[in-house]
């Protein structure tokens, strides 16, 4: 649970900050995951949002959440992150060696042994699911299921009240529970 | 950590979902994260008390006196880059040349399969292991170099006695690696999200199609579906 470790009365120090982004940076990785939308450059985000952190120092006001500045700075980054992506020409992928293709298709099984070839498929489904929702749903939801973090400390991060925290969980998982449930996307037991 | 029990919910669909999320969006360990963001706020310095007043200009007088020292020194001796530090870029061909003249080392060698993969994992987003090769190849172990950008993995291997570099990046990163010399090539692929640039003496790729996505462990699907 990213509760930020208790911070002195005076100014925050280089130290005490990167102890406190250590201790928070799990649940930072999820509200820059959330905003951007994939996983992928999540830590980039929380390095440049050290660094940015570093430089605003002087901003953190002694006495308020720690984690609520972070995540702020933290959901900017992300942001830019975002906007950059959008904006970066794309780039066609041509396999030079057809052989070398990864044999993609997992044979992942349950806890019944059994095998689920459609997990992969269904995982993909749940990403982009995942990815219809916004950013701060996406989040809440993120740091609900993955880090099981309660709602307190995910209205803290986000800065949102607790019971919009709530909502958007369960909103969440409603919508993903109705799209994953949709007879395009129905998966075998 | 104490698991907080679900909203409600008693959906099988739910438990799908959620093992989903957490297979693909678990965050990584703080002890995987700490290092960097470190890094980041305290420049690589080791922990230190507050100092104040005449303590403060002591210390800066030494560090002024050690840096002064420091660049004395460096500005006499050849450079020598560090791999574990972000270095600036360098085309393939002049890593290949450098890793050639200093006799083809890795900095180091995986264990296993699981730790060969969570390199790529780890640095790319996407894991990434070697199926077995015949006994004319060999994997030697992994460098890093600043090629593609600065989070570009090297793979060394031999193949029949000739050096191969395999440069690992994301798609999205990919960028031209540079020109090459007569009687060296550079061969490229994708595998999933990774771009693969092999420099060889050899013609045609001879270690990128033993590249594969290793399947998930069972044990650990199984343990994200009882999740």
């Amino acid at each position: 649970m990213p509760t930020p470790r208790p911070q002195s009365p005076n100014r925050l120090t280089p130290e005490d900050l990167a102890d406190g982004f250590t201790d928070c940076a799990r649940a930072l990785w999820c509200v820059a995951t959330g905003v951007m939308g994939r996983r992928e450059g999540a830590e980039d985000v929380l390095q440049e949002s050290a660094i940015v952190a570093m430089t605003k120092i002087e901003t953190f006001e002694p006495g308020t959440s720690l984690l609520a500045w972070l995540s702020q700075i933290v959901r900017f980054t992300a942001l830019n992150h975002a906007r950059k992506a959008r904006r970066a020409p794309t780039l066609q992928l041509v396999d030079a060696e057809p052989a070398a293709r990864a044999p993609a298709t997992a044979t992942p099984t349950s806890a019944d042994g059994m095998l689920h070839a459609d997990q992969e498929a269904f995982d993909d489904d749940v990403s982009a699911a995942l990815g219809e929702l916004d950013e701060t749903a996406r989040a809440c939801l993120l740091m609900r299921v993955t880090l099981d973090l309660p709602y307190r400390d995910i209205a803290l991060a986000l800065d949102i009240p607790e019971g919009t925290a709530m909502s958007h969980v369960h909103r969440s998982r409603t919508f993903l529970r109705t799209r994953l449930s949709a007879p395009a996307t129905e998966v075998s037991p | 950590m104490t698991r907080v029990p679900r909203d409600g919910t008693n959906d099988p669909l739910d438990d799908r979902i959620d093992a989903a999320l957490r297979r693909n969006f678990a965050p990584p360990a703080t002890d995987e994260l700490a290092p960097a963001l470190r890094a980041a706020i305290l420049g690589g310095t080791t922990r230190s008390q507050p100092m104040r007043g005449r303590f403060m200009r002591a210390a800066a007088a030494v560090i002024l006196l050690v840096c002064g020292s420091w660049l004395l020194v460096r500005s006499f001796t050849p450079d020598v880059v560090n791999p574990y530090d972000i270095q600036p870029h360098r085309s393939a061909l002049a890593v290949y040349d450098a890793l050639s003249d200093e006799g083809f080392e890795p900095l180091w060698q995986c264990r296993d399969d699981a730790e060969f993969a969570g390199v790529f994992m780890d640095r790319h987003g996407q894991p990434l292991v070697i199926t077995a090769m015949p006994e004319t190849h060999a994997a030697l172990g992994i460098h890093y170099a600043n090629v593609i950008s600065p989070r570009s993995t090297l793979v060394l291997a031999r193949v029949n006695g000739n050096n191969i570099m395999l440069v690992i990046d994301r798609v999205d990163r990919d960028t031209d690696p540079g020109s090459l010399r007569d009687g060296l090539f550079a061969h490229r692929a994708e595998v999933g999200d990774l771009v693969i640039y092999e420099l060889s003496p050899l013609d045609e790729a001879s270690v990128i199609p033993y590249f594969v996505i290793p399947e998930p462990q069972p044990d650990a699907a199984a343990d994200a579906e009882e999740s």
